[in-house]
């Protein structure tokens, strides 16, 4: 890939994270369904993790984390990390990803949302003795995670597009190098 | 891709790699409070400026439950609100009585009228936290407008939550309703001290919040009064209200007791706040 491909990936990408971040902390929760916003974050680093393998799920994945951490007022890396290992667990299904079928997205992003919910569950009220898991799991991971799918059947599409024009152009140069 | 034939790191090697990285930013950021200055400022000039049209954006769209109201409805909720004035102006007269009486005892007594005292900036709020876990709240004041950490908000007549991270030119604000917020409280009517705590559990689905510890021997705290920041709190300045007592209970150990309390500020529908600029002295 020559780097001027890759330079404009990472700027598409870059503007992808920061538009889906304001949405999400902007205009969704004047939006809200069942008290909870869906999660963008989550849509974007799975999808791209899907759609280009592991490495990318990660980058994509520590920018949202960045986001996220810088504007949640406490210790930097908490989100990054979580963020970090969604990139790279998606990234492993890339291998049975087949552009326009829907349904394995869908999945893995609901998938990727309720264990987002888990982990934050686990590491934010679990250990400060919040042990009423039912409620929190059926008033806010499960309908955070179809929100979530519910908005990522409208995003998916706009990233399948974009990862379609970033093959396009990487074959292109690709043929100008050789 | 062509260029990953050249330079194949595998990538669980750049996971394990970025995962240390991470690791050493939390212990970095936990043991120094180094929160990433450089990163921030891109945060300043790109995120703010965007977040703030956005909202005023997103306000405009939001469904808006004053506008599905019908006639009818607004005509008997207007009666009701009319009586409801009269009721109050009528108490106005006689409070207003008190409050001069008030003003001159405490004229006797030299005491500073403190509440109304504190410097306050507004602010509005321009951006709510990424996940439905937290409370928390960007403003659009930082640093340049004087904002510090651990500044107390203010919204209406109560207290909203305390400044925990502050940029330039925008501050992140944890609400009291927060599941990980505590406040030390005190009952207004009796002295009495107690701790609040946010609940993410209560505050869905009530719209409560909860408060424990309270040594009430006397049994006088009933449902109704009135909580406020206690004079002993290390980050609330004392007397901000934070809402009413709504439910009261003993606990096991019949020596304290415990409840729910009605939050005063109106936490939905968060547009603009109060920042308190004076910080609480804790004689450090």
């Amino acid at each position: 890939m020559e780097i001027k491909t890759f330079l404009k990936q990472i700027i598409v990408v870059f503007l992808l994270v920061v538009a889906c971040y304001l949405l999400q902390t902007t205009i969704f929760p004047h939006m809200e369904l069942a008290g909870v916003v869906p999660n963008f974050l989550v849509i974007l680093t799975t999808s791209f993790g899907l759609m280009r393998g592991t490495k990318y799920g990660m980058g994509v994945g520590v920018s949202c984390g960045l986001l996220a951490d810088f504007f949640s007022g406490s210790y930097l890396g908490m989100y990054i990390l979580i963020y970090l290992y969604i990139g790279f667990l998606s990234g492993l299904f890339k291998r049975i990803f087949y552009g326009d079928d829907l349904k394995l997205p869908l999945a893995l992003i609901g998938t990727c949302d309720i264990v987002y919910g888990l982990i934050i569950y686990g590491i934010w009220f679990l250990v400060r003795k919040q042990f009423a898991f039912g409620y929190y799991f059926f008033n806010v991971i499960m309908p955070e995670a179809v929100y979530t799918v519910l908005v990522s059947i409208f995003l998916y599409y706009i990233i399948l597009k974009i990862n379609q024009w970033f093959d396009k152009d990487e074959k292109r140069s690709g043929r100008d190098l050789v | 891709m062509r260029r990953k034939g050249k330079s194949s790191l595998p990538s669980k090697y750049v996971l394990m790699f970025l995962t240390l990285i991470c690791v050493m930013l939390l212990f970095a950021s936990y043991a120094t409070g180094y929160a990433g200055e450089p990163l921030r400022s891109v945060c300043n000039y790109i995120f703010v400026p965007m977040q703030k049209g956005l909202d005023y954006v997103g306000d405009i769209i939001s469904i808006n439950s004053n506008d599905t109201k019908t006639k009818e409805q607004l005509i008997a909720e207007n009666e009701q609100l009319q009586a409801k004035v009269d009721e109050l102006s009528s108490q106005i007269t006689t409070t207003r009585l008190e409050q001069s009486e008030l003003e001159t005892l405490q004229e006797l007594y030299d005491l500073d009228k403190q509440y109304s005292n504190y410097k306050k900036t507004g602010a509005r709020v321009i951006g709510r936290s990424s996940n439905n876990w937290f409370d928390t709240f960007t403003i659009n004041k930082g640093s340049s407008d004087g904002i510090k950490e651990g500044m107390n908000v203010i919204a209406g007549s109560g207290l909203v939550g305390i400044v925990t991270d502050v940029g330039k030119n925008y501050a992140v604000v944890r609400s009291i309703i927060d599941d990980t917020n505590n406040v030390s409280g005190m009952i207004l009517s009796t002295d009495d001290n107690c701790i609040v705590s946010g609940s993410l559990k209560y505050m869905t689905s009530a719209n409560v919040i909860l408060f424990s510890g309270l040594e009430d021997k006397s049994n006088k705290v009933s449902v109704g009064d009135s909580v406020v920041t206690s004079n002993i709190s290390d980050q609330y300045l004392p007397g901000l209200l934070i809402g009413y007592v709504s439910e009261i209970s003993n606990d096991t150990n019949k020596l304290t007791k415990s409840g729910k309390l009605t939050p005063v500020a109106d936490f939905k529908h968060l547009q603009d706040v109060l920042v308190i600029l004076d910080l609480k002295e804790t004689g450090k």
